[in-house]
């Protein structure tokens, strides 16, 4: 899995944007890998012994596979959303029937990170425009969290009856289907690969679950 | 009555939680193919006016209506919204909350609104294109909406309108950020509108020479009900004009096209580079170029020297760079090459907090600016990181509210003053600092005669007291009052820089 997902980064040029991700998920990582190794209970086989601390080798290899899964996971989440752009994505679930409304709340709730992140980044520029210091050190940083926290849900609040006033003048709650103008490229190849890459993963689960194949 | 047109009979609005009425016993009647021009002082009423002869107030804001409001004869509170949008496109005054933010690029921001009608594609492409011709924006359809500057936002936000084919345009302050030229190009493009689809428009304008070319009829607003009304050509003529707050000497001058100016450049700054060279320069610029992530190159090579005391205006067509380059002044922005010098010091090398305390920013639009919850924290926000408090704090915050006549209003919200008072809490949360260099991005947009009055004491106070100031502007009778020096960008670059009456002196 961990393979393929590397494989498709390559394949889409992607691999240094993922690195940030996987860093992101180091700590994670090292909870997991720390956690297991020395707290795997009723493993017995043990690495060494440190005083207090017995490493063994089932919790090594448990804390090798949680690892694998986790970093799978969230590079394969990281990947979708780094290759995929929303539009492209809202223009295909709307082609596919599902309602503008539904299309626009998925697209709202994709983009609301990027926008509160520009929203808080907003508000930052203003802040430190008039004297509050947030460069530097971590704990200056940080502390430069604090006073963000509330301007940047109201603004977001206070933004909302003129959105939906923009959104009404441009005839947003029509009835009927909207227009798509894009249609995205989508030759039989794509297709062929879709439906091999849901019977495969379809297959697996099918296969794990019977027995016959123990998946990681 | 029934017949065609947009009519307000008798109309008296309040918004929710407010006691008295923002629009009172209001009567009008716009006919397709004609033009109505409304203008009036800050917070007279105007922004509401558009709200409800536009449906969307009290539909979306709530509040309470009570007389009529018919389109065609039928009263606007029984069409479903997007039936209405057909009807009435209505603009509102911010830019940046008009557009979708859902499309990515210009060209399906503006087919946005037909879309939703489910028209064609066919239909939908030839009044896109229709309408990015109208807006002069043929050459942004490929660009991302969000990285465009004030101006070409609000044009896009024009164009979007436009393209759903209203029979009614309700615009407030199309023109507000835009520079002379846009200014022109809509006003003609508007009255072309008028003139071929037979649109009927209703627009909020402080531009009277917009007026005077687009609009056939113009009232006046005072507190929320109609002070005078008449024919476009006396009504400009009538003397109590002035008395409403109305900015009679506001005109979208045209600034030179760039070939026309540079002339007297070099000798210019010869003369005061010359008598001044022992000075350290307030500002100083050296070949800087900025890009902005994703390639778009803003500045292309600057490089400019402000003297200590000097009060420069910076001019040039919307998306020239203009923003991008006061941005610099107090490193919010940082050069991508070329260097910064901020009394002698290179701004790379400093936090933008330190730097505040020398230069204050009023940004373009106030909402990217404001956040607290009051309007004296918001003022007092500054002057408290620089370390005061008590009484001189207090006294720090007042004098700030009053310099911009907000004195009383020091107990409200941000959001319950209307966007040109916003503006002006903006620069005074700028004031506070006392910085010894102001820097204001388009500090008369949106204001009327008092506003302008007011920013314009602003700007000779600072003066007098030998502060630097550099202030973006596309109001040039701004410039030529308060300003001895200007430089005009173009495409990133410094293309004339001298005397407002040399550099500006254009077509007139």
């Amino acid at each position: 899995m961990l393979a393929l997902v590397l494989v498709s980064a390559l394949a889409a040029r992607v691999v240094r944007r993922l690195v940030p991700f996987a860093l992101a998920a180091l700590p994670l990582v090292f909870s997991i890998l720390a956690i297991n190794t020395f707290l795997y209970p009723g493993a017995h086989d043990t690495i060494a012994t440190w005083g207090p601390l017995a490493p063994t080798w089932t919790g090594a290899s448990a804390a090798l596979l949680a690892t694998l899964r986790v970093i799978a996971f969230g590079l394969s989440a990281a990947l979708f959303a780094l290759t995929t752009p929303v539009d492209d994505l809202l223009v295909e679930l709307e082609r596919r029937g599902l309602g503008r409304r539904a299309a626009f709340v998925v697209g709202a709730a994709m983009t609301a990170v990027p926008r509160t992140l520009a929203r808080a980044r907003d508000v930052a520029e203003a802040q430190r425009a008039r004297g509050l210091d947030t460069e530097g050190g971590p704990v200056r940083r940080a502390r430069g969290l604090v006073p963000l926290a509330g301007p940047v849900v109201l603004g977001s609040l206070a933004e909302v009856e003129e959105r939906t006033m923009a959104l009404e003048a441009r005839a947003f709650t029509a009835p009927g289907r909207r227009t798509l103008l894009r249609r995205l490229p989508d030759s039989g190849r794509q297709r062929a690969f879709r439906w091999a890459a849901l019977l495969a993963t379809a297959g697996a689960t099918a296969a794990s679950l019977a027995g016959v194949v123990r998946l990681p | 009555m029934s017949g065609a047109g947009l009519t307000l009979e008798r109309v008296t609005y309040s918004y929710p939680g407010t006691r008295s009425a923002a629009l009172r016993n209001v009567s009008l009647s716009l006919r397709p193919g004609r033009a109505l021009g409304v203008v009036g002082a800050n917070e007279s009423g105007k922004t509401t006016l558009c709200l409800v002869a536009g449906g969307l107030a009290p539909a979306v804001t709530g509040g309470r209506l009570e007389g009529s409001v018919r389109v065609d004869g039928i009263e606007i509170a029984d069409l479903p919204p997007h039936s209405l949008a057909q009807r009435c496109g209505v603009l509102l005054a911010n830019p940046a909350t008009a557009l979708s933010g859902t499309a990515a690029t210009v060209f399906e921001e503006v087919a946005f609104g037909p879309a939703n009608l489910g028209l064609a594609a066919g239909e939908i492409v030839d009044r896109v294109c229709w309408a990015l011709a109208v807006a002069g924006l043929e050459s942004l359809a490929s660009r991302d909406p969000a990285g465009l500057s004030g101006g070409q936002t609000q044009l896009v936000a024009l164009a979007s309108v436009l393209a759903l084919r209203p029979r009614y345009l309700i615009l407030d302050e199309p023109t507000s950020e835009l520079d002379p030229a846009g200014t022109e190009l809509v006003a003609g493009a508007l009255s072309n509108v008028a003139a071929e689809t037979g649109a009927g428009i209703l627009i909020v304008e402080h531009k009277l020479d917009v007026l005077a070319r687009l609009a056939h009829r113009m009232l006046t607003l005072e507190d929320g009900a109609v002070a005078l009304e008449g024919g476009t050509a006396k009504l400009l003529r009538d003397p109590r004009l002035e008395a409403l707050g109305v900015r009679v000497g506001a005109s979208s001058e045209r600034p030179p096209a760039a070939s026309r100016v540079g002339g007297g450049r070099p000798l210019e700054r010869a003369s005061r580079v010359l008598s001044t060279e022992a000075v350290v320069p307030a500002i100083e610029m050296a070949d800087v170029r900025f890009d902005y992530p994703g390639g778009v190159r803003a500045l292309d090579g600057v490089s400019l020297r402000i003297e200590p005391g000097e009060a420069l205006a910076v001019v040039g067509p919307n998306g020239s760079g203009k923003t991008t380059l006061v941005r610099h002044l107090n490193g919010l922005l940082r050069p991508s090459s070329g260097r910064v010098l901020m009394d002698g010091r290179d701004v790379r090398r400093v936090h933008v907090a330190e730097l505040a305390r020398r230069v204050g920013l009023a940004f373009q639009d106030p909402d990217r600016q404001l956040f607290a919850g009051r309007v004296r924290a918001e003022v007092a926000f500054g002057p408290r990181n620089l370390g005061l408090r008590g009484a001189e704090l207090e006294e720090r915050v007042a004098e700030a509210l009053d310099l911009v006549g907000l004195g009383t209003e020091a107990g409200a919200h941000p959001y319950d003053l209307g966007r040109s008072r916003r503006k002006l809490l903006a620069l005074a949360s700028v004031l506070a600092l006392r910085a010894p260099v102001l820097a204001l991005d388009e500090p008369t947009t949106g204001q009327d005669a008092r506003g302008v009055d007011r920013v314009e004491g602003v700007v000779a106070r600072a003066a007098a007291e030998g502060r630097t100031v550099v202030a973006v502007s596309h109001d040039m009778a701004f410039v030529r009052r308060c300003f001895p020096r200007a430089i005009v960008m173009g495409e990133g670059r410094i293309v004339a820089d001298g005397p407002p009456d040399r550099v500006l002196a254009g077509r007139r």
